[in-house]
């Protein structure tokens, strides 16, 4: 049973402070703005596009025909940003609001299909313009994703700036490494409501509804003061679309073969391995609502032997508007799914089969998640919201080492948004989670946490400061684990619409996971055991970075970039070390840095016939003593990490090239090369993917190759990483 | 001024990757098959292990430790063993380990330079000679009768 009887009084004093300024908001004249949003070349109105009132959450969408109201505002100067997916960003500034006087606006948007939300939202929690993000930003469109296909987003998030994985294990700027599963130094949300599995932390990717993704956005340092533990390292937020205000169908059928390897002594099988997804969506609206249901179904055979997957996802969502000032939305996911079972090759001369007897080797599991949004907008000036999320992770192994795991993890929260003049805004908020598992490998256990969060952002002249802080208190098995306190200061300087520059530093803290602290198990030669002692780790992040993003600009229709320049020392660092008895525990090494740089851009040309993508990353993750010394340098990062793509679109083809690199790793935990044998030789990753696509009429048609070149590397020791695989994709739409 | 800096980017990335040799993974030379335990493993020896030894063993087979390539996972039953070699010419003897594998795969640099090794030696030298040659894989399958 989880107890909060010692966070009574926190969460007294916070829902005073979120209620307290609605009693101060009085009644004043109103003006407001009305306009239509079309395409600038064709002229026909654009529905869907987000409006937001720059420096408040106020904002809209516009409708069918590209119209759109925003009311009851003060009078005063407003700055309005227009953002479609697929059309270059436009801002209209100094609008000019008399009491009593609306104004009317024509806005006229470009096509640009590298263009990405110029607004966002998880950086500092509201609606933000881009490039007055404290931290580094990325977002990625859904156009960007439907254009390759994905059916799991891991493969559209590998190739941003920075981002890479290790067996689906997400890595920002190299924070995280590769923990066997067990703890994620990066926080994955959906829709805002965090998605970690409750006992390792660990990301189910399969259930991120990749079709009915609106945006992604990355956030690359400094999450912990406003998104707590596992944040330290970055924020992934994925967010899901509303039901458009049409009716929609749509059908679609992908179709993958896998190449036979091309060594042939490694070729296992006889026929190649396909890949199945068919995936049915109805969105509509009722009345003032809208909702969408996805029907997923998902077959692969598998690059290797016991890499199959079977899979039902079924999502849903309904968003309920009850009038400007209420809103609600409603998000369901199951996910059924099955897969095969293995942790290494059978040999490197055997590197597509499974170790002999691990044939049945399988994991069957369910996992549901059910999240609750509720917004009440008072005013242009306070806006409260409120979160509640149920998640339940049920799985079972067969095979040969037969296991279970049961999890369950509620999420509530709550925020209130407040601007207190035209310079100074605040966010306030409290956050509970509570967590449950009983599996084999752990036993049975439970964890809690309860935080809040304060953010306040202060404008002057052409500077934004941001000062903020979260508490955070956690107890595991009814006994306090820890108290952290983590404190983020930033200043953004955007002396021009289109330049900022930005600088932060902030307290990072992860609490270590019931799996890192309680596994027990036997895995090939090696036994993991519990560590229970183990303590929080904490970094400081200091980040400085310069952000260019402009729409046309000479025979520019886009351009972006961004330089970024980071050093993140962390201490009492949690790795997975095996001992000389041949155990591995998760200690709390002595210390790590991971500073580098980063350098990303895109840009648009000649009427969007070319685009070009492209970000270097530089890391140096190191393992530090007590005096500061490097010891080594941390396992499974890759030093040099670079993405490329470059996209063509003529004659209604959209076509893409796409290249990923990264430095062979130096540095891995348990199979280290052998000199003598060539054994575990590691390589460094090339990787190029290709593929055309375009719609003729209500159809969509995408044919895209992965791998190429049929590159083999490993990306952990004694794993094979994905052989070529050839994809064909139709989509009706009705 | 951006078309510049893409291709600034471009050509430190590529003279990042020229540091690099791209080779990927290759096809591997060794000798894999079967290794069959007849019998029950006595309780002194907790598993049975195939290790590669240089052909200079045999003119000095009281330091086998001096000589040793590469071994097999540690088996306590029958099963299939896999090591990967360098085209040469290898001994092979199938060894007892007297401790636990998972101890002695962990602590292999301190036994290698011990003065006795946790092993018992259960075939001769001289039946194990093996020829392993690019890009092959040699089948071979071994028995031990207790």
């Amino acid at each position: 049973m989880i107890s909060f009887r010692n966070y009574q009084t926190p969460i007294l004093w916070m829902a005073l402070l979120v209620l307290l300024p609605s009693a101060f908001i009085f009644g004043q004249q109103v003006s407001s703005i009305t306009g239509r949003v079309t395409d600038a070349k064709t002229g026909e109105g654009l529905p869907g596009v987000n409006i937001i009132i720059k420096k408040t959450s106020m904002g809209t969408t516009s409708d069918l025909e590209g119209g759109f109201t925003l009311d009851k505002l003060a009078p005063g100067s407003y700055d309005l940003s227009f953002s479609m997916m697929g059309y270059g960003p436009h801002t209209e500034k100094n609008i000019q609001l008399a009491a009593g006087v609306p104004t009317v606006l024509d806005v006229k948007l470009r096509t640009n299909i590298l263009s990405s939300p110029h607004v966002v939202v998880t950086s500092s929690r509201k609606e933000q313009d881009i490039l007055e993000s404290p931290f580094t930003v990325s977002a990625i469109g859904p156009r960007e994703i439907q254009s390759k296909g994905v059916v799991n987003l891991v493969e559209a998030i590998s190739h941003e700036a920075g981002v890479s994985t290790v067996k689906g294990q997400l890595n920002i700027r190299g924070t995280s490494g590769y923990t066997m599963g067990a703890g994620s130094r990066s926080l994955l949300l959906l829709d805002g409501v965090p998605m970690l599995g409750s006992a390792g932390g660990n990301i189910t990717w399969g259930i991120v509804p990749t079709s009915e993704v609106d945006r992604v956005e990355i956030v690359k340092s400094g999450g912990s003061a406003m998104y707590g533990s596992s944040s330290m390292g970055g924020v992934v937020n994925i967010i899901t679309r509303n039901a458009p205000l049409a009716p929609e169908t749509r059908v679609s059928s992908q179709v993958g073969v896998y190449s036979h390897p091309r060594v042939e002594q490694w070729r296992w099988r006889d026929q190649r391995g396909l890949i199945y997804n068919t995936e049915f969506s109805h969105s509509r609206r009722i009345g003032n609502h809208a909702a969408w249901l996805r029907i997923q179904h998902r077959h692969d055979e598998g690059f290797m032997e016991l890499n199959w997957e079977k899979a039902i996802n079924v999502t849903g969502k309904v968003k309920f508007n009850f009038g400007n000032a209420h809103s609600a939305a409603v998000f369901l996911n199951v996910l059924d799914d099955e897969y095969g079972l293995t942790s290494v090759w059978k040999s490197s001369a055997n590197p597509f089969e499974a170790p002999a007897g691990s044939e049945n080797d399988k994991t069957a599991g369910v996992k549901k998640v059910l999240n609750a949004h509720y917004n009440y907008i008072h005013s242009q000036d306070l806006i409260i919201k409120t979160k509640g999320s149920a998640y339940t992770n049920r799985w079972e192994n067969s095979g040969v080492d037969p296991d279970y795991s049961n999890e369950s993890r509620f999420y509530e929260e709550v925020q209130a948004s407040k601007r207190w003049s035209d310079k100074l805004t605040s966010i306030l908020g409290v956050t509970m989670q509570q967590n449950t598992v009983d599996a084999q490998i752990f036993g049975q256990h439970n964890s809690s946490s309860l935080a809040s969060f304060l953010l306040l952002e202060q404008g002057f002249h052409q500077f934004t400061l941001s000062a903020g802080s979260r508490w955070e208190a956690y107890k595991v098995d009814g006994a306090d684990q820890d108290q952290v306190l983590a404190p983020q200061i930033a200043l953004n300087w955007k002396p021009a619409p289109w330049l900022a520059f930005r600088v932060s530093t902030g307290k990072g803290f992860r609490v270590p996971t019931v799996a890192e602290m309680f596994t027990s198990a036997r895995r090939s030669i090696f036994t993991v055991e519990p560590n229970p002692d183990l303590i929080s780790e904490t970094s400081v992040n200091r980040e400085l970075g310069i952000a260019i993003f402009t729409g046309q600009m000479g025979s520019l229709d886009l351009l972006k970039l961004d330089v970024a320049v980071f050093h993140n020392r962390f201490e009492n660092f949690i790795e997975p070390i095996p001992d000389s008895l041949a155990v591995i525990r998760f200690y709390n090494i002595a210390d790590a840095r991971i500073r580098g740089a980063e350098v990303g851009s895109s840009i648009s040309m000649f009427d969007n016939l070319i685009d070009y993508k492209s970000a270097f990353t530089w890391m140096d993750p190191v393992e530090l003593n007590d005096e500061g010394e490097v010891v080594d340098t941390l396992s499974y990062r890759h030093r040099y990490h670079w993405i490329s793509t470059l996209g063509a679109h003529y004659w209604g083809l959209d076509a893409a090239v796409e290249y990923r690199y990264s430095s062979r790793m130096e540095s891995v935990e348990l199979f280290d090369e052998n000199g003598l044998t060539g054994q575990d030789v590691r390589v460094p990753i090339h990787v190029v993917n290709a593929g055309v696509g375009t719609n003729i009429g209500t159809w969509n048609f995408l044919f895209r190759v992965e791998n190429i070149f049929q590159y083999y590397y490993t990306e952990l020791e004694r794993n094979i990483a994905e052989e070529r695989v050839f994809k064909f994709k139709v989509e009706k739409a009705f | 001024m951006t078309r510049v800096l893409n291709l600034i980017i471009m050509v430190i990335s590529l003279w990042m990757i020229s540091c690099e040799s791209p080779d990927d993974l290759k096809a591997v030379s060794g000798i894999q098959g079967m290794i069959e335990i007849e019998g029950v493993l006595p309780d002194s020896i907790q598993a049975v292990a195939l290790v590669i030894l240089d052909v200079d063993v045999v003119q000095d087979q009281d330091h086998i430790a001096d000589h040793l390539i590469n071994y097999s996972d540690p088996l306590d039953e029958s099963g299939e063993y896999y090591i990967q070699l360098k085209p040469g010419t290898y001994i092979g003897v199938l060894v007892g380990l007297l401790i636990d594998p998972g101890l002695f795969v962990v602590n292999i640099d301190e036994f290698l330079n011990a003065p006795e090794l946790p092993l018992i030696q259960l075939s001769e030298v001289t039946e194990g000679a093996l020829l392993i040659q690019e890009g092959i894989m040699q089948e071979k399958n071994w028995t031990l009768s207790f």
